[in-house]
C-alpha cells in the first residue's frame, strides 16, 4: 500500500469499528462524531501532505521492501542526515498542528523503527549482536 | 516485532500506545503497584494466542488510531513477582474486547473563529479496557521475561528517537506560543513595555534552547550497535525534562501578556449580532479592527484558558511522566564523574610556587 492518503485513513477508521465510549454512549463512527470527527479530520490532513507534490518529497521515502513511497517517520537513521531529514519531516507535521497533536501518527512510528529488530535479517549478527537481539526480541518460542 | 515494523511501515498504519497501569491506591510509590483485576496480565495461554485482562492508560489518540501498542516505561522496573504483567504486543483497536473510555471531548461543536485550536486538534485520551482480549501469537512481542522487558527500551534506544520527536513537537510548540505572544503585544501596542520585553525575551529564550537541544541532538549522534544513527542521549533527555516546567510558564507569560483582553473575546455571533456596531467600535485598537483582535484573543485562550489550551498544560507537565523520573533520568547517563574530576583537579592544583 504504501504511504497513506487521508482519504484512506478515515476508511480505514470507518473499516475497523471499534469499542469507543464517551459521554455514557457508544460511538459508532469517530470520522462523524461531533467529538472526535476534527481531530481525525486534522491526522488525515497529515497523511494528505504525504501525497502534495509541495510536501512529498520531504515527507516520504521509497521503501527498501516494496519500492512504493512510504511515511520518512518510517526511517531507519543510518547517518546524521537521515536524523535532519527525518525531523525534517517531523517538523513539517508538527507545525501543521501548532504542536497541539503529540501523538501525530510519527510519535510512535519511530518507536517502532528504532532497536535492532528491524535489522536482524540484513545485518551480519556478531555473538554480541546475537546475545542482544535473543534478549529484545520475542522471547517465547511460540512467538517466533 | 521486526514483521511488525514492516507491516506498520508498508501499511502507514496510525498507533496509540499505553504504557501504565490504573493505580488503586498511591500508597505504595511507583506505577508498579499491582493489584489483582486492574493491572494489565495475562490470565490465560492458548493455541491462538494470550488472553489479556486488565486496564491500562492512558491512550492518546486511541479511538483514531488503527492499532494500540502496549508496553512498558523506560524507567518502569519490574521485578520478578510481576512477570503476568510483563506484555509487549500490538493489535488492531477493533479486537474484541478491547474498550476505549473517552474523557469529555474538547472540541465543543464551535467554529474555528470561536474555539480554533480544539475544534480542530483534538486528539482524546482514553483509559483502554482488555475485557479478556485475545492477542494472537504473531503479535506478541515480549510475554512474562521481566529481565529482558526491562532491558528493552535500553537496548533499543527507543525513548532517544521518541524524545527526539518529542523535542521536534516542543519547538513547533513553542514557536506557535511565541508567534502568538508577539502578535498580542503588536496588537495591543505594548511591545516597548519593559516587563512585556523581558517576558518575550523568556519566549525566545526557551524557543531557542528547544531547538539548540534538538540540532545538538543530531550533530551528536552515534551510531549505536546496531548500525542505526541515534540522537544524543542527553540532549533529547534535556528538552524533555525542561518542557515539563518550560511549557506551563509559557503559558503564564501568555496569560500575563493578554489580562483583560481574554475577557474581551465576543463570539462570531456576536459580530453578526445586535452589538456589531458597538463591538467593532470599542474592541479595535489602534492598529487592529476588533474582529482581528478578538480573533487572535480566542486563539490566545484556547491556548492559556480553555480546556482545550489547559489539558495541553496537563500533557506536557506529565507527557514524559514526573519531575523525580525525569531527574533520575538524566542524572543516569549525565557524565558526572567528569565534573567532578574538574573540580577536584582544581582542588589538586599546586600553583603556590608560581
Amino acid at each position: 500500500m504504501g504511504a497513506r492518503t487521508g482519504k484512506q485513513y478515515l476508511a480505514g477508521l470507518r473499516e475497523q469499528e471499534r469499542e469507543v465510549w464517551l459521554g455514557g454512549e457508544r460511538v459508532r463512527d469517530v470520522t462523524t462524531h461531533p467529538g472526535l470527527k476534527n481531530g481525525a479530520r486534522a491526522i488525515a490532513a497529515l497523511y494528505d501532505m504525504q501525497h502534495d507534490p509541495k510536501w512529498r518529497d520531504q515527507m516520504t521515502y521509497v521503501s527498501p521492501s516494496s519500492g512504493e513511497r512510504v511515511g520518512l517517520s518510517f526511517l531507519i537513521p543510518r547517518t546524521r542526515e537521515d536524523l535532519e531529514t527525518r525531523r525534517v519531516m517531523m517538523l513539517n507535521w508538527a507545525r501543521t498542528t501548532c504542536g497541539m497533536m503529540g501523538r501525530s501518527p510519527d510519535f510512535m512510528n519511530v518507536t517502532y523503527a528504532a532497536g535492532p529488530a528491524p535489522q536482524i535479517s540484513s545485518r551480519k549478527a556478531s555473538p554480541n549482536t546475537a546475545t542482544t537481539c535473543a534478549a529484545i526480541t520475542n522471547t517465547s518460542a511460540r512467538t517466533t | 516485532m521486526r514483521r511488525y515494523y514492516e507491516y506498520i511501515r508498508e501499511n502507514d498504519l496510525t498507533l496509540t500506545h499505553s504504557l501504565i497501569n490504573l493505580q488503586r491506591s498511591r500508597t505504595v510509590s511507583g506505577v508498579f503497584n499491582l493489584q489483582e483485576g486492574t493491572a494489565l496480565q495475562v490470565v490465560r495461554e492458548t493455541d491462538a494466542g494470550i488472553i489479556v485482562r486488565g486496564a491500562r492508560i492512558l491512550a492518546t489518540l486511541g479511538p483514531l488510531a488503527d492499532e494500540i501498542g502496549v508496553y512498558s516505561p523506560r524507567m518502569g522496573r519490574h521485578t520478578e513477582s510481576h512477570s503476568p504483567f510483563a506484555l509487549s504486543f500490538a493489535i488492531p483497536c477493533g479486537t474484541p474486547g478491547l474498550k476505549f473510555l473517552c474523557r469529555d471531548s474538547f472540541d465543543l461543536g464551535r467554529s474555528h473563529f470561536d474555539h480554533p485550536l480544539g475544534s480542530r486538534f483534538e486528539e482524546m485520551d482514553c483509559a483502554v479496557f482488555f475485557d479478556d482480549v485475545l492477542v494472537p501469537w504473531e503479535r506478541v512481542f515480549l510475554l512474562g521475561d521481566v529481565d529482558r522487558l526491562n532491558a528493552t527500551a535500553t537496548a533499543t534506544h527507543s525513548s532517544a528517537h521518541s524524545a527526539h520527536q518529542g523535542a521536534t513537537k516542543n519547538l513547533a510548540k513553542c514557536e506557535f506560543v511565541l508567534g502568538t505572544a508577539l502578535l498580542m503585544t503588536q496588537t495591543l501596542g505594548n511591545a516597548h513595555l519593559p516587563h512585556v520585553e523581558e517576558r518575550i525575551g523568556e519566549l525566545m529564550l526557551t524557543t531557542q534552547l528547544t531547538r539548540a537541544c534538538m540540532r545538538a541532538a543530531e550533530a551528536d549522534a552515534k551510531l549505536d550497535e546496531w548500525g542505526v544513527m541515534t540522537p544524543d542521549p542527553l540532549m533529547v533527555e534535556s528538552p524533555r525534562n525542561l518542557f515539563m516546567t518550560a511549557y506551563p510558564r509559557m503559558i503564564e507569560i501568555l496569560q500575563l501578556l493578554g489580562s483583560s483582553s481574554f475577557m474581551l473575546t465576543p463570539s462570531e455571533a456576536d459580530f453578526n449580532g445586535p452589538l456589531k456596531a458597538d463591538i467593532e467600535q470599542y474592541l479595535a485598537t489602534d492598529n487592529t479592527a476588533a474582529r482581528d483582535r478578538v480573533k487572535l484573543f480566542r486563539l490566545a485562550w484556547d491556548l492559556a484558558g480553555s480546556a482545550f489550551g489547559s489539558r495541553q498544560v496537563l500533557y506536557e507537565r506529565f507527557f514524559a511522566s514526573d519531575p523525580l523520573t525525569r531527574a533520575r533520568a538524566i542524572a543516569t547517563i549525565y557524565p558526572k564523574q567528569e565534573m567532578m574530576d574538574r573540580v577536584l583537579d582544581f582542588l589538586g592544583r599546586d600553583d603556590d610556587s608560581a
